[in-house]
């Protein structure tokens, strides 16, 4: 009866998320798609084993299989649509598996966990600066690995959905491939896990995806400037004007020329509003800190090193901020990975992670009348964007510091 | 702990507001707004022409032109920002009579209207409009019979509000016509219905003096009447969760009122009847419904704070049954995705959706 009850609950509640994702896609797409992100599509395999290739090369394929041309905007925007869809859709399917799985008792504290998570999640791709990004389906193959390690089947492929991911992207490897690995490695270091599964697992898909990282980074551009005319009519053909591209990413990706002189506008943007984003997401970023430091404190060798994992795997964001410019997108992963990575925690039955999450609901109840604010509060500092990270950070960094001058 | 609680409530609830004033001030006000601004008693008693004549006599006074646009956003911002402390206040005031048990909802129902409030006009097409002044002083209205024991300040509010907008007679004044009809109904006092009868006949006059000097009978706005048809309906979905809650809390109480009792509550219908006027022959559609909604949020304030005894029975049952239900979370999130209100438009997302049926199919505009 009880099981009953909960199990209607959960229902109600998930299709109250869907809901809440279509108010979402109401609210923030612009039924756009920038030259940024239509030029890559122009990017494929045709032309060498290049990177950022794998999703024009499908893409290349399908229009040579299909009746219709789809070398057109039309065709990509509508593509886009879907896969960020499926991406929402993909997102709800996990959310539904970690309220099947999860403890009954848990299921309070788990229907908080994906709320917040999903104000985090679903604006991301609506922008018009994120629609059509190639993220999406690096989020997408995460979410896919993520399944796979909440189920415990089919794991192993795990391996060829990173390597595809990674081919998609190869700053996979600084974004979304945190999750995985932390993931794996926290089910390597449990007490009665699988060390040697897991840890074969993590091996090869962290061998596998490295490889690829260093080949598309050092070896991928080696006839950029034999290509470069074609790519750029290609682009041109499937921009929402026919004239449009993006000359930084052909010139990164195609003659890999070194984009940080011409950026440098950006970066300076990016010192000016860390600062303010700090600001502004200091209450969650001390709570994240206590809640690390929580699971950590008393911890025996094997969990430490899984929690370690957990705190540290955050991290890896920390090449891109510093070499790349779109702040955005960093902060929005961050709190992604950590809050995708808690609930995975949850699921996967770590009553360290339950207890301090509970002692973290009676903090923040404690100290406050109206304890959702704390959940709702994120919905005002966003929409993340990709450069600029959001317009409140905007507003309080040009208070702080004035405008970049052009 | 309780204490601690409430006091730390207001702290959250400027945060919150803080919040929303990031996430939604453009700093910069539209061209309409700059333009009531120029509008003064120079030329005669006119309509819209109080907030005018004010800040043409500031500018007076300083040795810059507060018509200069940087000037001029700074200065609306501190307007702003009063009338939004004076929310604040009124919300303080409230949270320090409501019942114990109603707290945490009135905690929520206070942030989730004040972040509305805060994201319409801190965006361009509201910042500095005349709909916040005529807002405050209705709130100035309700604070003087609810907190200082000075209805009589009600009749001046009232002038005041008229003065400052002629569309303050249709869209607020409803609000403290019921406060003084019910406070007249509670203890029968004659100075209560004096009051009450002073106050509306002279608002009427202004009303009808303002309407005929302008010879604007209500009706020259007819353009962007097609999107207004359209939008309309977009916006009552996307509201229907908050439509069939409020709709439900209401028909309970009406059920526990006896019949003799129900006049007083006349007033919950005929304030939103005087807005239709407005809705048939103007298009200020966005203003419109956040005037409707602010009408019976002040209205429930209002009846919260004076215990009156079926609205907070049927709240309090509503809100122990309906305790910890985590789709309420969502409720509350969703009024976040609603701001801001427009002006013509109703919402950013409402003329997002009708943009873009209007351009794949409807093809009206």
């Amino acid at each position: 009866m009880v099981d009953r009850i909960e199990k209607k609950k959960n229902q109600r509640f998930l299709i109250c998320i869907l809901l809440f994702a279509l108010f979402y896609y109401l609210r923030f797409f612009e039924h756009w798609m920038s030259q940024y992100n239509t030029t890559l599509f122009a990017l494929s395999y045709k032309y060498g084993f290049i990177s950022r290739g794998l999703i024009g090369t499908l893409w290349l394929g399908l229009d040579k299989l299909l009746p219709v041309s789809l070398m057109t905007y039309k065709a990509v925007y509508l593509f886009s649509e879907l896969a960020t869809w499926i991406f929402v859709l993909l997102l709800v399917a996990v959310f539904r598996q970690v309220l099947e799985q999860i403890d009954k008792k848990q299921q309070r504290n788990a229907r908080y966990i994906i709320f917040f998570l999903s104000t985090f999640a679903f604006h991301v791709f609506w922008g018009d600066e994120m629609f059509g990004r190639l993220d999406v389906y690096l989020f997408i193959l995460t979410l896919l690995c993520v399944l796979l390690l909440l189920k415990g089947k089919w794991e192993w492929a795990i391996v060829p959905l990173c390597i595809v991911a990674v081919c998609i992207h190869q700053g996979f490897v600084f974004t979304n491939f945190n999750i995985v690995l932390v993931l794996l490695f926290y089910k390597m270091m449990k007490k009665n896990g699988s060390k040697k599964k897991y840890g074969l697992i993590f091996l090869v898909t962290f061998v596998s995806v490295s490889v690829l990282f260093l080949y598309f980074e050092l070896f991928s551009h080696s006839n950029g400037t034999e290509i470069y005319g074609e790519i750029v009519n290609v682009s041109k053909s499937l921009s929402f004007d026919g004239e449009s591209y993006n000359e930084s990413i052909i010139n990164h990706e195609i003659l890999g020329k070194d984009v940080y002189e011409d950026e440098l506008i950006f970066h300076q943007d990016n010192y000016r509003e860390f600062p303010a984003a700090l600001i502004l997401w200091s209450p969650y970023i001390l709570m994240g800190l206590w809640f690390l430091k929580q699971l950590l404190k008393n911890e025996k060798k094997e969990g430490l090193f899984g929690y370690l994992g957990v705190a540290l795997g955050g991290l890896t964001i920390v090449p891109e901020m510093i070499l790349k410019v779109d702040y955005g997108r960093y902060f929005h992963l961050t709190f992604y990975y950590y809050i995708l990575v808690v609930l995975c925690l949850m699921t996967m039955g770590d009553t360290k992670v339950w207890d301090t999450l509970d002692e973290l609901k009676e903090k923040i109840r404690a100290r406050c009348l109206v304890p959702w604010i704390v959940l709702v509060y994120p919905m005002l500092l966003m929409p993340f964007y990709d450069i600029l990270i959001s317009p409140a950070v905007k507003k309080l960094s040009i208070w702080l510091f004035g405008e970049v001058l052009q | 702990m309780k204490t601690k609680l409430n006091k730390n409530y207001m702290l959250y609830f400027l945060l919150a507001c803080f919040g929303m004033f990031l996430y939604t001030f453009d700093n910069h006000t539209i061209t309409s707004i700059q333009d009531s601004l120029r509008i003064s008693y120079e030329d005669g008693l006119v309509s819209r022409g109080l907030i005018g004549t004010i800040y043409n006599g500031l500018d007076a006074l300083f040795p810059f032109s507060l018509f200069e646009e940087g000037v001029q956003v700074r200065t609306l911002l501190i307007g702003t920002v009063v009338v939004y402390l004076l929310l604040a206040f009124m919300v303080k005031k409230s949270m320090a009579v409501v019942d114990e048990s109603l707290k945490s909802f009135m905690g929520y129902f206070f942030m989730g209207y004040a972040m509305l409030f805060v994201g319409t006009f801190s965006a361009k097409r509201n910042f500095g409009g005349l709909h916040l002044f005529m807002i405050a002083v209705t709130i100035l209205g309700i604070m003087a019979i609810l907190f200082w024991n000075c209805k009589w300040l009600c009749l001046p509010l009232s002038i005041v509000g008229v003065l400052i907008d002629v569309d303050y007679s249709l869209l607020y004044f409803g609000i403290l016509f019921f406060i003084l009809l019910y406070e007249y109904e509670e203890r029968k006092r004659k100075m209560d219905l004096v009051l009450l009868w002073i106050t509306t006949v002279i608002q009427v006059g202004v009303f009808l003096y303002f309407q005929l000097e302008e010879h604007s009978v209500l009706g020259k706005e007819n353009e962007y009447r097609m999107q207004n048809i359209v939008e309309f309906p977009i916006y009552l979905m996307l509201i229907s969760p908050y439509l069939y809650i409020g709709g439900r809390y209401l028909i309970e109480v009406f059920r526990q009122i006896p019949k003799e009792k129900r006049g007083r509550y006349f007033g919950l219908v005929f304030g939103s009847i005087l807005v239709l006027p407005c809705f048939l022959f103007e298009n200020q559609y966005g203003r419109f419904f956040f005037a409707l909604l602010t009408y019976y949020v002040l209205i429930f304030t209002y009846l919260v704070v004076k215990k009156d005894v079926y609205f907070v029975s049927v709240l309090k049952a509503a809100v122990e049954k309906n305790k910890g239900n985590q789709i309420y979370l969502m409720v509350f999130a969703g009024t976040i995705l609603l701001v801001p209100y427009w002006d013509r438009h109703i919402s950013s997302i409402v003329y997002r959706i009708s943009d873009v049926l209007n351009g794949e199919w409807l093809h009206l505009w």
